[in-house]
């Protein structure tokens, strides 16, 4: 399995969330809105600067936005074909 | 609705009290716009209720008050309309609490309602959007879920006012019958032990706020910052062993600890009551919506939909405009002869007439057609898109994307703008975008704006002042953001896109009509003839003398328009029927001002002050010092902006 961080993990891919290394307060808010370690998710093309989009597989949850900054604190993981 | 059913004789007892609960876009206020009879702020964008709404309604005969608070993603406040909700739900008297959950997500939504059993009071569950989940391919068994939880469930499609009788009878059965019996959700076992250990320190203990002994016990190992310190001090020790125990076997903290918990328990009960029987491939809405969220070609939608507004919003305005000009002009002439013979009561009749006409004439045909628009981006979800999108460019003037749906809000007006900066977590952009918002044409100043240009320079001056003020906020953002540090970063979910529903968008924009002239048509009335009597007692003279080196030594203006700035400050709307009146003009066309000297004249009046509604507002939200600083700032700004204007037009 190939970890990065979410934010340069490529697009179009199932993503398996592996930790978030954000801030207690961040961490808490994505633990909220539908983001855990184990989550299966996938990311949306992005142009490389802004946000990054995602949808949560696994819960079957609305899209989320979340912020380049954080986005490189959440790693992930993926199998490479 | 409560003509439904039967009218009891309940006259004296007690009025039961309803919560709404659930996380943004369950459709809560929906819920409530077919409860009640007021209509509140439902719309597709995470947070837009930020104030809570209440409504007192008659079943059978006995009165309960509902209120709708704002969303929730769970019980750990993050933002400050979270917080409200939070202190609402502990501290005020709750009788039953009606979870609307979006069956559509009901994982993720699951999550609170597990929350909500643990904090204990009675509950109904209205699994909402019923119809979107059934769209989705998603079977649910709602009979499943009432035995797992031993709550009523009722499925409801509020949109289309579904199911809301059978959420209406539920909640008055479970009201008036004996107490509910909810009995807790287990947790894993060593984290149940702890829970019960804190939970039984707290057994002698008399809870003086609304919540089980159970749900302060889990608040307590997940954030303790949110109990309070009187029950914390009783279970501190017994607490730090707790919490201890649990980051040794978990290798995480209490909070990450019980809400991975919370997340199993949500996803095996969301196994246990639904199931996918028809998951298609790319739906026809997928595709639009991965176009509008494209990092490219997604700005060409934001751009045309702007554009489109701004278009749509001139041409309706200026065609109602010219429509109500016919009967209004044909006023003046049927009491002119009354200014021979006594001037005051001409000078009266005239300043209703100019308030009147000003309120209908000008203001209300720009305020229709863009409280109407305002309400369908809302109703789309198209807001939360446009925030997406807009996340890379705001981190450049040092926000983020959340901030674009107040400076959305604050085309219409900067007083709710305002109160929607309540959905930034961080104080620090909460405050910038605070300081920005005054910056952003309001319904008031775009009536002044398009009126002006119509009459002397033509609407692509209007489009240009729109773009100035862009750069304004651009740039005094960028200024700002080198004071206080780098922003934080964005989480914000993406709601669904809906089909807007012209219906609702009409009774909601109907809704803000009546508000408008209920409360602004008194104000123009007044104003309007308030500015006539100074004129009458050349009182205004003195003040046009106060402002004359600014409009007229630096920007180069009629100083008469000095008396106008004051009346701008009440209501910004007033500056254009009081330029007449200052003027002594009873049309707009006939202002003795030069094109330039109304561009120079409109980037002032856009820009210069807070109204007095925004500026008691930003008191409210923000405290003194930031309306002094946002006083300053937007003096300073207008100022300069309009000089600049003058140098190179004039």
């Amino acid at each position: 399995m190939t970890k990065i961080n979410l934010a340069e993990a490529p697009a179009d891919v199932e993503l398996e969330v592996l930790e978030l290394k954000t801030g207690t307060v961040a961490r808490q808010r994505l633990l909220a809105m539908g983001v855990h370690a184990g989550d299966r998710v996938r990311k949306y093309p992005h142009s490389g600067h802004g946000a990054v989009l995602i949808a949560n597989i696994t819960m079957n949850s609305s899209k989320l936005a979340i912020g380049r900054g954080l986005a490189d604190r959440i790693m992930v993981g993926y199998e490479e074909v | 609705m409560a003509g439904d059913w039967p009218i009891a004789s309940w006259s004296g007892m007690k009025k039961f009290n309803i919560a709404l609960m659930g996380q943004p876009n369950a459709g809560k206020s929906t819920v409530f716009n077919v409860l009640s009879d007021i209509k509140s702020a439902a719309s597709n964008f995470s947070g837009t209720t930020v104030e809570y709404t209440e409504s007192d309604i008659e079943i059978r005969g006995r009165e309960f008050h509902i209120v709708d608070l704002p969303g929730v993603y769970s019980l750990n406040p993050g933002d400050e309309a979270e917080k409200l909700t939070y202190k609402y739900l502990t501290e005020k008297e709750i009788d039953l609490v009606i979870n609307v959950v979006d069956a559509s997500l009901l994982s993720r939504s699951l999550e609170l309602t597990v929350e909500l059993l643990e904090f204990g009071l009675p509950m109904v569950i209205a699994l909402n959007m019923w119809d979107e989940a059934e769209r989705k391919g998603l079977k649910i068994y709602p009979d499943r879920l009432e035995k797992a939880l031993q709550v009523p469930v009722i499925t409801t499609s509020a949109l289309y006012g579904k199911g809301v009788k059978d959420l209406v009878d539920r909640c008055y059965e479970v009201l008036t019958t004996d107490k509910q019996d909810i009995s807790p959700i287990v947790y894993t076992s060593h984290i149940e032990d702890n829970v019960r250990r804190v939970e039984q320190v707290l057994s002698g203990y008399s809870l003086k706020n609304n919540g089980s002994r159970r749900f302060y016990a889990i608040k307590a190992i997940e954030n303790p910052g949110l109990v309070p310190a009187e029950m914390l001090s009783i279970i501190a020790a017994d607490l730090e062993e707790v919490r201890g125990q649990i980051t040794r076997l978990h290798r995480t903290d209490g909070a990450e600890a019980i809400s991975y918990e919370r997340h199993h328990i949500a996803m095996k009960l969301n196994e246990e009551i639904s199931h996918f029987i028809d998951r298609k491939e790319v739906p026809l809405r997928e595709k639009i919506d991965r176009f509008l969220l494209h990092p490219l070609l997604g700005y060409f939608p934001l751009l045309f939909f702007f554009l489109a507004s701004f278009v749509a919003i001139y041409f309706i305005g200026n065609g109602l405009s010219t429509l109500m000009d016919l009967p209004l002009k044909k006023i003046p002439p049927l009491y002119a002869s009354l200014k021979g013979w006594s001037p005051l009561a001409w000078y009266s009749l005239d300043g209703i007439y100019q308030g009147f006409s000003g309120a209908l004439g000008i203001v209300l045909p720009y305020f229709l057609p863009l409280i109407f628009l305002t309400a369908i981006f809302e109703d789309t979800g198209y807001l939360a898109r446009i925030a997406f999108l807009m996340d890379g460019i705001m981190h450049r003037i040092g926000l983020h994307g959340k901030s674009v749906a107040p400076f959305f809000l604050g085309f219409g007006c900067s007083v709710p703008a305002l109160y929607a900066t309540r959905i930034i977590e961080n104080r620090r952009e909460r405050m910038l975008t605070g300081l920005l918002i005054p910056f952003i044409p309001c319904s008031a100043r775009t009536t002044v704006i398009f009126a002006l240009a119509i009459a002397f320079t033509g609407p692509w001056w209007a489009l240009v002042i729109y773009l100035f003020t862009a750069v304004v906020v651009g740039l005094t953002g960028k200024l700002l953001s080198l004071f206080v540090g780098k922003p934080t970063g964005l989480i914000l979910e993406i709601p669904g896109l809906k089909v807007p529903s012209f219906k609702v968008a009409f009774s909601r924009s109907w809704f803000r009509v009546k508000d408008f002239l209920k409360f602004a048509l008194p104000f123009l009335l007044v104003g309007s003839l308030a500015m006539s009597w100074l004129q009458y007692f050349h009182v205004d003279r003195a003040v046009d003398r106060v402002f004359a080196p600014l409009l007229k030594g630096l920007l180069g203006l009629p100083a008469a328009l000095g008396s106008t700035l004051v009346f701008g400050f009440f209501r910004k709307e007033l500056i254009i029927v009081m330029a007449n009146n200052a003027l002594g003009v009873s049309s707009t066309a006939d202002l003795p001002l030069s094109p330039e000297q109304v561009v120079v004249f409109l980037v002032f009046i856009t820009l210069y002050f807070p109204c007095f509604s925004t500026f008691i507002v930003l008191w409210k939200e923000f405290k003194w010092r930031i309306v002094l600083l946002s006083t300053l700032l937007s003096i300073f700004v207008a100022t300069l902006s309009a000089y600049l204007f003058r140098l190179v037009l004039l």
